[in-house]
């Protein structure tokens, strides 16, 4: 084991940017893979049943005038050359036209990704929180952490989405403390947005709470086995004083890998929620584009969460291979 | 013990409408959003019918489908991990990235194309289900099978020229077995929880058939008529969800023991 990580770290010595070159690889191939899924997702929306020219004219279709859109919009030509136009056409930022409302796919979005992106951003701000809930039940007596593991582990059980109803039921209909429907518009002021955003982004953030919070606290018990922490134990130091002032900044990638899965996981956990609360985002967006088979504004939705979603997971493991090397070092 | 209330709790459910018969649909006189009484213990639904018989009715739906889709999906996320490790490495690599590249787009962005394409029919979303979940058990049977497939049993088959056949049934298999245990499982939740998500979203199953998450969605007006009535079935997804974990970490713990 020891030789093994001797002989890694004089190779690493020897050629300093064999970790940058790695890295390079490791995006390469993950910028491979966001192509396969565009292309997945490309491929799959051709599979969609109909023909879209007849829904588009309607009323108004003849063969000749079916036959002309299909040749502007591109739909006789084969598959695999129109997936190569469709990409080409993404990369220059032209996603093309919705089928239902007619106008720009970024125009329809543009306005939603505001939303959603606000949704989110409230969301996050529950982390202080999280992270509060992990080192408390570090610290608390065994039969307080059993009771706050229990209730951590009900919650990882409960879809988010009784969980946003539980919290209308109780806070909105019961104690009439917040709105059930988040409206969000731009013609609200700063604090109707944050009194709006709080029962929705409070959705999302008990589940972070619950996920952090068991996470870190597995992670400070493992620490707690380390010889570090014993010696500082046998100096005298208190359990809070060296939880908070060693092992929490001993294992501080992990927390930025913990936060970079969640954001992964909000990512789709926003789309429930604004379902839920009436908020028009992307994921609402995208379940009405489904529902009435919009494409170009399904295909933008699909490969735009999917291209975050491996940013955020490369991003990840960018992290965790920072942490690995930490520990072999 | 654990596992057997898991598998008992849905067993209940598929064979529970079976009993109730007809008697559901028979309105009652009741009121829509009525709290619970003697008459019907958990309330009515916005319709006036009785909760009660409509969890029952849905749950069938749910763990039906819910029971088709892990089954799916597990065997073929067995199936892709022992043949990523099974194959020789060009083809085994081929696979091993097409699942990643499967697996790096979002279960929900995954079902929303599928559901444009195919429609929400039963048979449909439990293909849609399968495909989203196969990929996970495939990632999670996958270290368990290289492990095995490292073996010094499985090279001395191998030496002794057994076929791929014998080396899958009588090596691998009731070695991986206690893992599948602890996967079924999890899949199952997993599915559960899908399922019921698409059907809240409106793109599951589609009334008149009822489950779970489209039972939630139905009742939704009830919540500001000061009714339960919605939270009933997401309660019961919980429960679901809470044995499932109670059964896979029995599973488990026979894992760790079985190892040591």
């Amino acid at each position: 084991m020891s030789v093994d990580s001797l002989t890694s770290e004089q190779h690493e010595q020897r050629s300093p940017f064999a970790n940058l070159r790695s890295i390079a690889f490791e995006l390469t191939i993950r910028l491979v893979i966001l192509l396969v899924a565009a292309a997945l997702i490309f491929f799959g929306t051709a599979l969609i049943p109909g023909d879209f020219v007849t829904e588009l004219l309607g009323q108004d279709y003849t063969p000749e005038l079916g036959a002309q859109l299909r040749h502007s919009l591109g739909l006789d030509r084969p598959l695999p050359e129109r997936f190569v136009t469709w990409l080409l056409h993404f990369l220059q930022g032209e996603f093309g036209q919705s089928f239902t409302s007619r106008i720009p796919v970024w125009e329809v979005v543009q306005p939603r990704l505001g939303n959603t992106l606000m949704l989110a951003g409230a969301a996050l701000c529950w982390f202080p929180l999280a992270l509060t809930a992990g080192v408390a039940s570090f610290l608390a007596p065994p039969q307080s952490r059993r009771f706050l593991q229990l209730f951590m582990q009900i919650v990882l059980c409960a879809p988010e989405f009784l969980i946003a109803y539980i919290f209308i039921y109780v806070f909105a209909v019961q104690l009439h403390l917040l709105p059930a429907v988040s409206r969000l518009a731009p013609d609200q002021s700063v604090s109707q947005h944050i009194r709006v955003l709080i029962l929705p982004s409070a959705c999302l953030g008990v589940g972070m709470i619950a996920y952090v919070g068991r996470m870190l606290l597995s992670l400070l018990l493992m620490e707690e086995k380390k010889d570090y922490f014993e010696f500082a134990r046998l100096r005298g130091f208190s359990r809070s004083w060296i939880a908070l002032r060693y092992a929490v900044p001993a294992i501080l990638p992990s927390i930025v890998n913990l936060l970079l899965i969640y954001c992964a996981y909000l990512l789709t956990g926003v789309l429930v929620i604004e379902v839920v609360f009436g908020i028009s985002g992307i994921g609402e967006l995208a379940v009405s584009s489904v529902v009435w088979r919009d494409i170009p504004v399904l295909q933008f939705c699909a490969v735009f969460i999917t291209a975050i979603y491996v940013g955020i997971y490369s991003l990840s493991d960018l992290v965790a291979g920072q942490i690995s090397k930490r520990g072999a070092l | 013990m654990r596992a057997l209330i898991f598998i008992g709790f849905i067993l209940f459910f598929m064979i529970a409408p079976f009993f109730i018969g007809t008697s559901a649909d028979t309105f009652s006189g009741a009121g829509p959003f009525e709290s619970l009484s003697p008459a019907h213990p958990l309330g009515t639904d916005y319709l006036g019918r009785d909760m009660l018989f409509e969890v029952l009715r849905a749950g069938s739906v749910t763990m039906f489908i819910c029971a088709a889709a892990t089954l799916l999906s597990l065997a073929s996320g067995l199936t892709c991990a022992v043949l990523t490790s099974a194959l020789p490495t060009i083809p085994g690599t081929i696979l091993a990235r097409g699942m990643d590249a499967l697996n790096s787009i979002p279960s929900l962005i995954i079902a929303f194309v599928l559901i444009a394409a195919f429609g929400s029919t039963t048979s449909s979303l439990i293909i849609i289900i399968t495909v989203v979940e196969f990929t996970r058990a495939y990632r999670s049977l996958k270290a368990p099978v290289i492990q095995i497939f490292a073996e010094p049993f499985v090279e001395l088959s191998r030496i002794r020229g057994e076929g791929f056949v014998y080396l899958v049934t009588r090596d691998i298999w009731p070695n991986i077995r206690p893992y599948a245990a602890v996967e079924l499982v999890n899949r199952f939740v997993a599915c559960l929880m899908f399922l019921s998500a698409l059907s809240l979203l409106g793109i599951g199953i589609q009334p008149p058939t009822t489950d779970w998450g489209t039972l939630i969605k139905l009742n939704a007006t009830g919540l500001l008529l000061d009714s339960a009535a919605p939270l009933i079935p997401g309660i019961f997804i919980l429960i679901a969800s809470l044995l499932a974990l109670l059964a896979a970490s029995d599973a488990s713990r026979k894992l760790e023991f079985s190892k040591s």
